[in-house]
């Protein structure tokens, strides 16, 4: 039994009992406006219960030119007219015809109607109607009708052909076996597309990192984006000399005059102390009150360390600033994790494992460490996992903290590296600047 | 750096499958970037410019693979040869090292031009601390002056041109004098001479073409200099080990101060490598894995003595040796450890704020947006904007709201069903010194019948997810349509905005829908729900407060 729109069912029980009927027709048959009788006659096509047949109609119609040589007759009808009223002059005819005058003449001769006669124009043959004078009356007439002439006058872009399809629509075999059809809603129809509102890609990637992460004993803190160079570079032992200090990788606050130096007497000291025993040169305190967007979390974590005492497991997970052009693979502004563990005995064996199980609860597949150098860092490890083509993809970098950083002393161990690495891998995004992008297709489907 | 496989095997003593080379290479430190057929990208760290050539890397690889161990012989003589200094003031310091007894082909002067520019990149700091000179030695005679001369004295045809100009036209018309004749200051400049008073080099610019290395060469001649002694022979140390390993022998050139690239003595306890990997190693073990580090080392009690290699010098404390030890441990044979811990961890405060807004934001059918802090110029107020000095991406200016961006989005998704309804929480700026920096919700509505209304409900919900009541009042914005904006407060202070997009807005962002929104400053919210102590989890539950 089949199952109905009430529109369909009005316009199956219309067509009981008749044949074929123009698909024009549907609406007043059916009691259905126009839009209703036009989808109801798809929807049936679709199910079968229609055969729609479509035949070409071809009638003809004026065009403009054409509906004026109906009003003042055709131009060589004119001529005729004029000579045979005695206007035989050419000069005189080619100004009152104006630019008709050429297609006229040519007209009027070919129908044998005048002879050109030195400067003088006769009229030669009868004034009968020609064939295809009549057909242009009957078009204008708004018979359509086709015939001798019809070429000649589209020609003359008098008149032109149109052709228009019918479909006429009759119920099919099936729809005249069925029995009454019941009125219901058709549950296998497609339903309008719905969205369930969602979190941002990197939002969730930094959600199950801060989860395994706090599985793992870590605690979260935060720092601000804007930080003194002290904090960014120096404490971190970064030289002040250092290509990466430069505006080159790192945006400088303009005009910000920088302020009063963020930190402790001690603070100072300890890292002025560091930068001239280990860089061999003098620290300057201006270069380190330049105010920066930070280049990575590890500001606020070793800031933590040198802060607190004792045993500590923290992580800081946030946007950082890089003064680079965006590409495929990196953006001028992204996300890090990083974090730090402290305890006395700490190697790299408990890096090694902190990170390997990180991974495992990640699910990003098999790692390997690889040693590698990072200026505060040492010795520096850089953990590579298997990504999507076989490849090792390069994740966190981590190490144990050197001595002249801020903040370490003995067994400081520290590792971090950027969130949209990973959403890209877990998420088979090839683009990082997809994550920015912020294309609705995209993140409401993904 | 490209690497030809066929030829780093053939230098590395045991000769090593391909496949074990490749093993092998990240466990030096190198990068690796891709691998074709015979060959391999690798890149190195800034810290081991010995590493820049394949010559150093097959050290390094015999070592790991425990077909040599101890460091590199280098086998430097003393000489006849004889650089003369007067000590020209913009760079005093010369020295000196000539290599005999092998044959320089273009793949070995290519490396060496390389291990030149990562010195100059690296260590040199743009050659501003020391620079190097290779020479055939064939061409030139010693001893050798070196002084400084004026700049209109006569020069020589620098390297690559055949034209012999000024001292002076080869700092104006070269690409090096370019590059590097910032480094020397007014009035006359260094000058290298050879025995008969030709200059050969103007450092740190550029040698002359006569003194070229060409395929072919067996004997060449390299100079450096520099304002620090150590650092001049840190550079030369790193082309001496490179030679010696391409087969050269090596001659100290006399000069004052000279080159004597020694070894040095440093020594490491043997807790500090055991503490380092996490791993009880013993004196002797120690010593070994230092052994495949190629340094000296010689296992003591509770310490190992070690002899650093000349071209070492990032090997500075004791430290840098318990690294190097676990180098030659391997870093691939750390078991993994996981340490105990029993404190639990948690959640920032920020974060769960946070959380809590995005919560309430999802639960209106609001999806999540992120957009940039920098961003571009915008018309009008940018003279209130934070600025960030020369960017290189476009974007200059740091954010003070977050409607902008939550507009842009919804113009680049005209083309996507509607309706739409976006949120984002994130940073926003204001000049301050020092520079405030505040935490926004911000929200977008459009649709065919989008309004304030709308927003407000949302923003008003929103806010009490975080336990705060807000009142609106009548305001006006440059985004928002006029009459049709307010400004959102909690008790006194302003915690927000709300209202419709300007049709200005909408129209400049082809919207052909209206578009509502709000933004809610969360710090702001957050301190006052906390002041009141009314940051419980569930709290509005949507019922009408009597007279209100």
């Amino acid at each position: 039994m089949a199952v109905l729109h009430p529109i369909e069912r009005r316009i199956v029980e219309a067509l009981r009992g008749s044949g074929a009927v123009d698909e024009g027709e549907v609406a007043r048959l059916a009691g259905v406006s126009a839009d209703q009788a036009r989808r109801g006659v798809e929807w049936l096509v679709q199910k079968k219960l229609i055969d729609a047949k479509r035949t070409w109609e071809s009638s003809a119609e004026l065009c403009p030119r054409g509906a004026d040589a109906l009003e003042r007759g055709l131009p060589e009808r004119r001529l005729l007219d004029l000579v045979s009223s005695g206007t035989a002059g050419m000069s005189e005819l080619r100004e009152k015809l104006g630019a008709e005058f050429g297609p006229a003449m040519g007209a009027a001769r070919r129908a044998g109607w005048v002879e050109p006669d030195g400067e003088v124009l006769r009229a030669r043959g009868g004034p009968e109607k020609l064939p295809y004078e009549e057909l242009l009356e009957r078009i204008g007439r708004g018979e359509g009708a086709r015939g001798e002439g019809m070429e000649l006058l589209e020609s003359r872009g008098l008149a032109r052909e149109r052709r228009s399809a019918r479909r006429t629509v009759a119920l099919s075999a099936a729809a005249r076996s069925l029995g009454r059809v019941q009125e219901g809603m058709d549950v296998e129809a497609d339903a309008p597309p719905a969205y369930p509102a969602r979190r941002h890609p990197l939002s969730e990637a930094m959600a199950e990192l801060r989860e395994a992460l706090v599985s793992m004993g870590f605690s979260e803190i935060r720092g601000p984006l804007v930080q003194q160079s002290f904090w960014n570079f120096d404490a971190l032992y970064t030289p002040q000399d250092h290509p990466a200090r430069e505006m080159q990788d790192t945006f400088f606050l303009d005009g910000e005059p920088g302020g009063r130096l963020d930190a402790s007497a001690r603070q100072v000291r300890r890292v002025g102390e560091a930068h001239r025993r280990g860089w061999r040169y003098e620290w300057k305190k201006s270069k380190a009150r330049e105010a920066v967007l930070r280049t990575h979390t590890t500001c606020v974590t070793a800031r933590h360390l040198d802060e607190s005492e004792g045993d500590a497991r923290v992580f800081s997970m946030g946007r950082v600033f890089r003064n680079e052009k965006a590409s495929r693979k990196h953006l001028s502004e992204f996300h890090q994790v990083e974090g730090v563990m402290r305890a006395p005995g700490l190697g790299l064996r408990d890096l090694v494992g902190m990170q390997t199980e990180l991974y495992r609860r990640l699910g990003l597949g098999e790692v390997a460490f690889w040693p590698t150098f990072f200026p505060y860092t040492e010795p520096s490890l850089q953990a590579m996992v298997r990504g999507p083509r076989g490849k090792w993809v390069e994740m966190f970098g981590m190490g144990v903290l050197r001595g002249e950083v801020l903040g370490s002393g003995g067994g400081v161990l520290a590792w971090g590296g950027g969130v949209e690495r990973i959403a890209m891998l877990k998420g088979g995004v090839e683009d990082v600047r997809a994550f920015y992008e912020n294309d609705l297709g995209w993140l409401r489907c993904r | 750096m490209e690497l030809d496989l066929a030829r780093l095997r053939a230098q590395v003593k045991g000769r090593p499958a391909r496949r074990d080379i490749l093993n092998m290479l990240p466990y030096l430190g190198l990068d690796i970037e891709s691998e074709s057929a015979g060959a391999v990208r690798v890149e190195y760290s800034p810290n081991r410019p010995d590493y820049s050539t394949e010559y150093g890397i097959a050290a390094g690889l015999e070592g790991l693979s425990g077909a040599a161990a101890g460091p590199v012989e280098l086998g430097a003589r003393d000489s006849q040869y004889r650089i003369r200094s007067r000590r020209p003031s913009q760079r005093p310091v010369v020295m000196g090292v000539c290599a005999t007894g092998a044959r320089a082909d273009s793949r070995m002067i290519g490396q060496l031009m390389s291990m030149q520019e990562d010195l100059d990149a690296g260590v040199a700091r743009a050659r501003r601390h020391s620079s190097i000179g290779i020479h055939d030695l064939s061409a030139v005679r010693f001893p050798l002056l070196y002084e400084q001369s004026p700049r209109g004295s006569a020069g020589f045809a620098p390297l690559g041109r055949t034209e012999k100009m000024s001292l002076g036209r080869v700092l104006s018309e070269t690409e090096q004098g370019a590059k590097y004749g910032r480094l020397l200051g007014p009035g006359p400049v260094p000058v290298l001479r050879s025995a008969g008073g030709e200059p050969i080099s103007l450092p740190p610019v550029v040698n002359s073409e006569a003194t070229a290395v060409r395929e072919g060469a067996r004997s060449l001649f390299v100079e450096a200099t520099g304002f620090d002694p150590r650092r001049v022979e840190d550079a030369l140390s790193v082309a001496a080990f490179t030679l010696r390993r391409a087969g050269f022998s090596l001659h100290l050139v006399k000069s004052s101060p000279a080159a004597r690239l020694s070894e040095r003595r440093l020594s490491v306890r043997t807790a500090e490598i055991s503490s380092v990997l996490g791993v009880d190693v013993s004196d002797a073990e120690a010593a070994r894995c230092l052994r495949r580090a190629r340094l000296g080392a010689v296992a003591r009690r509770g310490r190992v003595e070690c002899a650093v290699p000349r071209h070492r010098f990032d090997v500075r404390d004791s430290r840098d040796l318990a690294e190097e030890a676990a180098l030659g441990y391997g870093v691939q044979n750390l078991e993994p450890r996981m340490s105990a811990w029993s404190v639990p961890g948690g959640r920032d405060e920020q974060t769960r704020l946070v959380e809590r807004a995005s919560t309430a934001m999802l639960g209106l059918g609001y999806t999540e947006v992120f957009n940039t802090c920098l961003v571009g110029e915008l018309p009008g107020s940018s003279g209130r904007h934070l600025r960030v000095a020369d960017p290189k991406g476009g974007g200059g200016l740091l954010r003070r709201s977050l409607l902008p961006g939550l507009a842009a989005t919804l113009a680049s998704n005209v083309h996507r069903a509607y309706p739409q309804r976006l949120f984002e929480t994130g940073a926003s700026f204001e000049r301050g010194e020092p520079a405030v920096e505040g935490l926004r919700l911000g929200a977008v509505l459009a649709h065919a019948d989008a309004g304030f209304s709308e927003a407000k409900s949302a923003a008003v919900a929103a806010a009490a997810a975080l336990g705060s009541e807000v009142r609106a009042s009548p305001a006006s914005d440059p985004m928002m349509a006029k009459g049709r904006a307010a400004r959102l407060r909690a008790g006194r202070a302003a915690v927000g905005l709300v209202g419709e997009l300007a049709p200005e807005v909408v129209s400049a962002h082809r919207l052909r829908v209206p578009a509502a929104g709000f933004e809610l400053d969360l710090g702001l919210i957050f301190d006052g729900a906390s002041d009141r102590g009314a940051h419980k989890s569930n709290r509005a539950d949507g019922r009408k407060r009597a007279g209100r």
